[in-house]
């Protein structure tokens, strides 16, 4: 696990939120992460309950987008990148409120793990957004090795 | 003398034991450490893949070390291996993966690299990726020669899977069925010729037939994200592997939310159990790093990422925190274990 500042910028959301504390550059590759992993990882963080509240900070932080590129936080092409990112992820939202509940009632917590959820065309098409976006984001010296 | 090298997000270190204590070393700041390993023809010779800043090779059991890799044309080390069988000029011969992903073999003991060019034409190499990252994969494990198959290589591809040569690297076999496809370790045993294991992001799996087929194991497992892993090397059923429920907890990368790991061990004639004597607290401890001395059947060695040091006698049953100087503000990443 590499680049230690993005995990660190995803801390305050794991405890508990940053209401509309502006991100950081850090704080969005990190969003752009959790968006982008396979599809049994977001399975594994609809289980543990964490998917919906990084869910919804992209959709808080993509009305930051602007304010972010004018002070310098982020320049055009991240800003854009991630405003993809959001916009599908809003599309998400409005057909799926809560990702985390696709892991509640599972009968077994290893059989959901296994199954397909969050395998459809929609989430192909989130990830796919939000790993242009992690790229955009990544700094130009962090290799990235997963 | 028994000696554990710590690799290091700055660097690598040696700690030697003398009479029940390990002594720290001074940091070699050779760069952030992704990968060791041991040249099994030679306990001396070790190997530290720096991620950016290349390859390494210790002749001392990691007390000093000097740059080498030339060749290597990628420009992350993510891993190194040494050939279980195969001997080359100076020492066995030496397998690099990069990212992106690309193999590079040595016969003079890590000092010059060839490609090995074939690896680049396998048909699935369009959908490799490290997620979320569509522009990077990475070699992640590797093993070489493998008892009982000579000439075979298998690659552990960062969430894609493993593929194989079994002509040296001229020719590759494409993903695997069954192995995971997130191979973090990939290890063989010398006295288990055929037998390959894995502890990957999704399972731990095994082959017996050098890494053509695979199985997958879970009982006896509450977890299924798996890291690091030992084998007993007086006895090839003996088993230790870190795991976690999830990566980010695994980890420890959200300091505020609960980092949660834990060890599992598996004997000859037991399945998969979980194994807490004697280590730390599985709540508040991240994955940390496992390793075997070739030269101690019976012992293992783990160590976390703030530099405990724990060893366990029994082949894993029960643990004990070692004796040991402090690494201070650095934090491990890596941990072989060998005899000088």
């Amino acid at each position: 696990m590499a680049n230690y500042e993005m995990f660190g910028a995803l801390d305050a959301l794991e405890a508990g939120g940053y209401g509309d504390r502006p991100a950081t550059r850090a704080e969005l590759q990190g969003l752009a992460l959790m968006m982008g992993l396979a599809p049994m990882a977001h399975r594994v963080h609809a289980q543990v309950g964490r998917l919906k509240s990084v869910r919804d900070r992209v959709l808080t932080v993509a009305a930051q987008l602007d304010e972010l590129r004018e002070q310098g936080v982020i320049d055009d092409t991240q800003a854009g990148r991630f405003r993809e990112l959001s916009l599908r992820v809003r599309e998400l939202a409005e057909r799926q409120p809560d990702p985390n509940s696709k892991a509640q009632g599972a009968p077994a917590a290893f059989e959901f793990l296994w199954s397909d959820a969050f395998e459809d065309e929609a989430w192909e098409r989130v990830r796919r957004e939000a790993r242009l976006a992690f790229t955009a984001l990544r700094p130009e010296d962090d290799p990235w090795l997963g | 003398m028994h000696v554990a090298v710590m690799g290091l997000n700055d660097g690598v270190v040696q700690l030697a034991e003398r009479d029940g204590r390990w002594n720290l070393g001074e940091v070699s700041p050779i760069g952030h450490v992704e990968s060791m390993a041991v040249d099994p023809a030679n306990p001396n010779r070790i190997y530290a893949g720096a991620a950016e800043d290349g390859l390494w090779r210790s002749d001392d059991g990691g007390a000093t070390w000097e740059r080498v890799g030339a060749g290597i044309t990628r420009p992350v080390v993510a891993t190194v291996a040494v050939s279980g069988s195969r001997a080359g000029s100076d020492g066995n011969v030496v397998y690099v993966g990069t990212q992106l992903s690309a193999v590079y073999r040595s016969e003079d003991g890590g000092r010059t690299f060839e490609e090995l060019r074939s690896f680049q034409d396998i048909p699935s190499r369009p959908i490799w990726a490290t997620p979320p990252a569509p522009d990077t994969h990475h070699v992640c494990s590797l093993v070489a020669d493998p008892p009982g198959g000579e000439g075979v290589i298998l690659v552990g591809l960062e969430q894609a899977g493993v593929v194989r040569s079994s002509d040296g690297g001229e020719t590759w076999d494409d993903l695997r069925p069954l192995a995971d496809e997130d191979p973090h370790s990939m290890l063989v045993h010398p006295d288990a010729p055929g037998r390959v294991y894995i502890a990957g992001g999704v399972s731990y799996c095994e082959s017996s037939d050098c890494g053509d087929s695979w199985n997958r194991q879970v009982d006896g497992f509450e977890v299924t994200y798996f890291d690091r892993m030992a084998i007993d090397p007086g006895d090839p059923d003996t088993i230790v592997i870190s795991a976690a429920h999830e990566p980010f907890t695994g980890h420890g990368v959200f300091p505020s939310s609960q980092t949660w790991s834990t060890v599992y061990r598996r004997t000859n004639g037991s399945g998969w159990s979980e194994v807490t004597e004697g280590l730390p607290s599985r709540e508040g401890t991240a994955m940390g790093f496992l390793a075997a001395n070739a030269a101690e059947a019976g012992v293992f060695y783990y160590a976390t990422l703030p530099g405990e040091l724990y060893r366990s006698t029994d082949g894993g049953g029960s643990w004990r925190r070692e004796d040991a100087d402090a690494i201070g503000a650095h934090r491990v990443t890596g941990l072989v274990c060998t005899e000088i």
